[in-house]
C-alpha cells in the first residue's frame, strides 16, 4: 500500500514536467525534439551546478587534506548537503504532506494514516536524494580527479555513500518539523499565506547574505580549516562522526551519525502519524468575517481579468518566491540605491577598475535585465487555471483577452520593481541621455519578450490536474523552458558583445550601440510571439 | 432561443455527440437526460462556447456561437456540475469580478447581489473566502453569478446536485422567473421527477444519439418518465 501510494505521489511530482494534458483528451505522447532538448536541458543544469560545487570542493579537498584535517573535507559535504535538503525541501513538505487536495479522499479510504503519511514522504525523499546527490557527486568526482581518494580506506569511501543515504532522512525530519509548525499556525490564521510568506523571505535573507558572503567564508575555510574544524568538531558532533567515519574508516564514529540521522526521522514520523488527521482537516478555529454591504468598486473586463491574476498571484507566496524572484531582487536593489547607495558603489569600485570601459550607466540597464531573466510569472499562469478554466472560458470574453491578461500581469509584476529600481539608478549614478533610456527601456522590453515567452510555452505545456498549485510553478515545463530559455538568450547576446563586437575596432566603445540593437531585437522578437499569442495562440486556448 | 443543429463532436474515433439536433423556445424549460456518458456535458459545453465541436451548429437567439461567441455568451449563463470557483477570491470579489466581465452597472449589480444572495441565504458569507464555502455554497454562488446578468439563456450541469431542500426550491423558482421574462433554461439531471414536473421539454440522449426529443406529454404520453427513459435506453 505505501509503496503504491508512493508511485501516484511520485508520477504527480514528476508528471508536471514530462505530460502534456487537454480536457477530454488522451495524454499526447512527447515529442522526441522535446525529449532531446529535455535532455540537453537537464545535462546543463547538472553540468554546471557540478562544476560550480566541484570548483569549490576542489580547493577545499586539497587545503583540507593538505593541513591534516581530511575528515573536515567531508564533514563539509554532510553540513552542505544536509543544508540544501532543507532549503530545497522544506516548502514541498508542506505542499506535498499537509495541503495535499486528496488528503481528505485517502483519509476517507481504508487507508492507516501512516501509511498516507509514508507515501508522500518516499516521494519526498526522492526530491532530497537529488538536493544531495548535487553535493555529494561533485565532492566524490573532485575526490577522484585529485587523487585525495588514496587518502580514503575502502570502508571509509563506502561510508560516504551510505552517508549520502542517511543525510536527507535527517533533512526532511527538519522540514516536516517547520511544515508542522507552518500547518499549525496556518490552522488558527486567517491569511494562511502569512507563516508561509514569512518563512519563505527568511530563507531568501539567508540565502543572499550567505551567497554575498560566499568568496569571505570560502577565503576563510581555506585560510583557517584547522581552527574551523575543531569548532565544528566540538559544536556540530553528527557532522564530526561523520567526517571521521570516512576519512578514518571508523565504524563506531559512524553508528553514532546513523543514530543522529535517522532518529530525528524516525521520532518525526511518529509524530506526524499520530496528529495527521488533526493537522491536515484542521482550520476551524477562525472567527467568520461577516459581509458588510458597501459600494463595489466597478472595472472594465480586461482590467478585472488583470485584477484577478494579480489577486491570485498574491494569495500564493510560494508563486511570488519562485516565479517572480527578479521583482524582489529589483525592489531590494531599489531599496539600497535610495537610502544608501554607497553600498553598492564601493562594490563596483573594484570592479570599475579591473575594467577600464566599464561603464556604471550600462551597467544599470544590464544589471536590470539580467534581473528580470529571473522572473517567469506568466508561464505557469495557464495551467494555473485548472479546474476552474471553464470560468473564463464560458464568459463573454476573447481569448486573446486572457492571455494578454496574464502578459500585463507579469509585466505589471515585473515592470514596476523595474521602474523603480531604474528610476532609483539615475538618481545614484551619473547617467547621460541614452544611458537613462536604456536603463528603463533595455529591462522593459526584456521582460515584455519573457511575459509573451512565458504564455507561449505555457500554452505549448498546459497542465490541468495538479494537485497542488505549486506543481505547474516548480515543476512546470513552461516556467524551466522560459527561465532557462531567457537566460540562455542573454548569456549568448553577452557572448556576441564579449568574443565579437568589443573585440571591433569600435571595441567597447560600441557597448551603448549594442544594447539599443539588443532592445530592438527584444522587441522584434516580442513583436513575433504577441502575433503568435493573440491569433494561433489564442485559438489552441479556446480548443483547451 | 436555443438551436442546435446536427451537433457532432469526437474525441479521436468517437463520436460522443453524433448529430443532435435541439430547439428550445423562450418560455421553455428543457431537461436534458442521458447516462453517465451519454455525451450530456460535452453537449452543454459545446453550447457555452468552452470547447469547439467538429460540425453542427449552435444558434443561442438567432446568433451563431460559432460565428459570434462573444455575442452568444452575453446572453447565455452556465452552471457546471462541479462548481470549481475562484478559491483565492472573497465570494463578493467573485461576484463583482463575473459582473465587470458583464458590464453590469454598480447600482444594478449591487442590487441584483442583495436580491439573490438573500434569496440562497448566502449573504452573511459574501465576505468569506470561497476557499470556506461547502459545495452546496459554492453551487449557490454560482447560481448568483450566473443570475447577475439577467441571462436569456440559462445552461446548467446538474443544477440540483449539493443543493439543500430550500435551495433547490429557489432554484425552481427562479428558473420559472427567467422563462417568465422570455428566457430559456436547458438542463441536465439525473433526477427524472424533477425534469418531469418542471421542464416543458425534454430531450434524452444515448451514446451520442438523440433518441427522444419534443415536448414533456409527447414524449412520456400516460406514462412517467422513469418508464419511458428506461424503455427507451433499453434498460429493464
Amino acid at each position: 500500500m505505501i509503496w503504491t501510494l508512493a508511485k501516484i505521489n511520485i508520477r504527480a511530482l514528476f508528471a508536471g514536467v514530462f505530460s502534456r494534458y487537454g480536457s477530454k483528451r488522451k495524454a499526447k505522447k512527447t515529442n522526441p525534439i522535446i525529449i532531446i532538448l529535455i535532455g540537453l536541458f537537464v545535462a546543463y543544469i547538472v553540468g554546471a551546478l557540478g562544476f560550480t560545487v566541484g570548483m569549490v570542493f576542489y580547493q577545499l579537498c586539497q587545503a583540507f587534506f593538505d593541513a591534516g584535517v581530511g575528515w573536515f573535507y567531508f564533514a563539509l559535504v554532510g553540513i552542505l548537503a544536509f543544508a540544501l535538503c532543507i532549503i530545497g525541501g522544506i516548502f514541498m513538505v508542506q505542499s506535498q504532506v499537509f495541503s495535499a487536495r486528496d488528503n481528505t479522499l485517502l483519509l476517507s479510504m481504508p487507508i492507516k494514516p501512516s501509511a498516507i503519511l509514508a507515501g508522500r514522504l518516499c516521494a519526498l525523499i526522492i526530491i532530497e536524494y537529488v538536493y544531495a546527490a548535487i553535493i555529494f557527486v561533485p565532492a566524490l568526482v573532485v575526490l577522484l580527479i585529485s587523487g585525495y581518494i588514496a587518502y580514503v580506506p575502502v570502508l571509509g569511501a563506502a561510508l560516504f555513500l551510505l552517508g549520502f543515504l542517511f543525510i536527507p532522512l535527517a533533512a526532511l525530519a527538519v522540514g516536516c518539523f517547520v511544515g508542522w509548525l507552518v500547518a499549525l499556525m496556518s490552522t488558527r490564521i486567517r491569511n494562511k499565506n502569512i507563516p508561509t510568506l514569512v518563512l519563505s523571505l527568511a530563507l531568501l535573507g539567508a540565502y543572499f547574505w550567505f551567497y554575498s558572503q560566499m568568496m569571505n567564508n570560502l577565503n576563510m575555510l581555506i585560510a583557517e580549516g584547522a581552527q574551523i574544524a575543531e569548532a565544528v568538531r566540538r559544536a556540530v558532533f553528527p557532522a564530526y562522526h561523520f567526517g571521521t567515519a570516512v576519512a578514518d574508516g571508523n565504524f563506531l564514529s559512524f553508528l553514532i551519525f546513523t543514530v543522529c540521522m535517522v532518529a530525528p526521522f524516525l521520532l518525526m514520523y511518529y509524530l506526524l502519524s499520530i496528529s495527521f488527521v488533526k493537522l491536515t482537516t484542521g482550520g476551524r478555529g477562525v472567527k467568520k468575517i461577516v459581509y458588510k454591504e458597501k459600494a463595489l468598486q466597478v472595472s472594465g473586463a480586461k482590467m478585472a481579468l488583470l485584477k484577478r491574476e494579480l489577486m491570485y498571484l498574491w494569495s500564493q507566496p510560494m508563486y511570488i518566491l519562485n516565479a517572480a524572484l527578479g521583482s524582489i531582487a529589483a525592489l531590494i536593489l531599489a531599496g539600497i540605491l535610495f537610502i544608501h547607495p554607497r553600498i553598492l558603489l564601493d562594490h563596483l569600485e573594484p570592479l570599475a577598475a579591473l575594467l577600464p570601459d566599464f561603464d556604471i550607466g550600462f551597467a544599470a540597464a544590464i544589471v536590470l535585465s539580467a534581473l528580470t531573466v529571473m522572473n517567469a510569472v506568466s508561464a505557469p499562469s495557464i495551467s494555473l487555471e485548472g479546474k476552474k478554466l471553464w470560468i473564463v472560458k464560458s464568459l463573454p470574453i476573447n481569448a486573446s483577452d486572457v492571455l494578454l491578461s496574464k502578459v500585463w500581469m507579469h509585466m505589471t509584476v515585473s515592470g514596476i520593481p523595474l521602474a523603480l529600481a531604474a528610476i532609483a539608478s539615475v538618481v545614484a549614478f551619473r547617467m547621460d541621455g541614452l544611458q537613462i533610456a536604456l536603463a528603463f527601456i533595455l529591462p522593459l522590453a526584456a521582460t515584455l519578450m519573457i511575459a509573451l515567452l512565458g504564455i507561449t510555452f505555457g500554452l505549448a505545456f498546459p497542465r490541468f490536474d495538479w494537485i497542488n498549485p505549486l506543481q505547474p510553478v516548480k515543476q512546470g515545463m513552461a516556467v524551466m523552458l522560459t527561465m532557462f530559455g531567457s537566460m540562455a538568450l542573454v548569456g549568448v547576446l553577452a557572448l556576441v558583445f564579449a568574443l565579437g563586437v568589443s573585440r571591433t575596432q569600435a571595441g567597447a566603445q560600441s557597448l551603448g550601440a549594442y544594447l539599443v540593437a539588443c532592445t530592438i531585437f527584444f522587441l522584434a522578437v516580442s513583436a513575433g510571439l504577441y502575433i503568435y499569442v493573440v491569433g494561433a495562440g489564442s485559438r489552441k486556448f479556446e480548443s483547451l | 432561443m436555443l438551436r442546435i443543429e446536427k451537433l457532432t463532436k469526437a474525441y479521436g474515433d468517437k463520436r460522443v455527440v453524433d448529430e443532435v439536433t435541439i430547439n428550445i423556445a423562450p418560455g421553455k424549460i428543457c431537461a436534458f437526460i442521458g447516462h453517465n456518458g451519454a455525451g450530456k456535458t460535452t453537449t452543454i459545453k459545446s453550447v457555452c462556447g468552452i470547447i469547439p465541436f467538429d460540425s453542427g451548429d449552435i444558434y443561442i437567439d438567432n446568433l451563431s456561437i460559432k460565428e459570434d461567441p462573444i455575442s452568444c455568451k452575453m446572453k447565455t449563463a452556465y452552471i457546471p456540475d462541479n462548481p470549481d470557483l475562484y478559491e483565492f477570491l472573497p465570494g463578493i470579489k467573485y461576484l463583482n469580478f463575473i459582473a465587470d466581465v458583464y458590464g453590469i452597472a454598480a447600482d444594478v449589480r449591487q442590487e441584483r447581489i442583495r436580491k439573490y444572495a438573500d434569496l440562497f441565504e448566502l449573504t452573511g458569507d459574501l465576505a468569506q473566502p470561497v476557499s470556506a464555502y461547502s459545495h452546496g455554497m459554492k453551487q449557490k454562488l454560482a447560481l448568483i453569478s450566473a443570475l447577475i446578468h439577467e441571462p436569456k439563456l440559462m445552461v446548467l450541469d446538474e443544477p440540483f446536485v449539493g443543493l439543500d431542500p430550500k435551495g433547490a426550491r429557489d432554484l425552481k423558482q427562479v428558473m420559472r422567473e427567467v422563462c417568465d421574462r422570455g428566457g430559456a433554461i436547458f438542463f441536465s439531471t439525473h433526477i427524472l421527477e424533477v425534469a418531469e414536473k418542471l421542464c416543458d421539454r425534454v430531450a434524452i440522449i444515448k451514446g451520442g444519439k438523440l433518441i427522444a426529443c419534443g415536448g414533456m406529454e409527447e414524449v412520456k404520453g400516460d406514462s412517467s418518465l422513469e418508464s419511458v427513459f428506461f424503455e427507451l435506453e433499453g434498460d429493464k
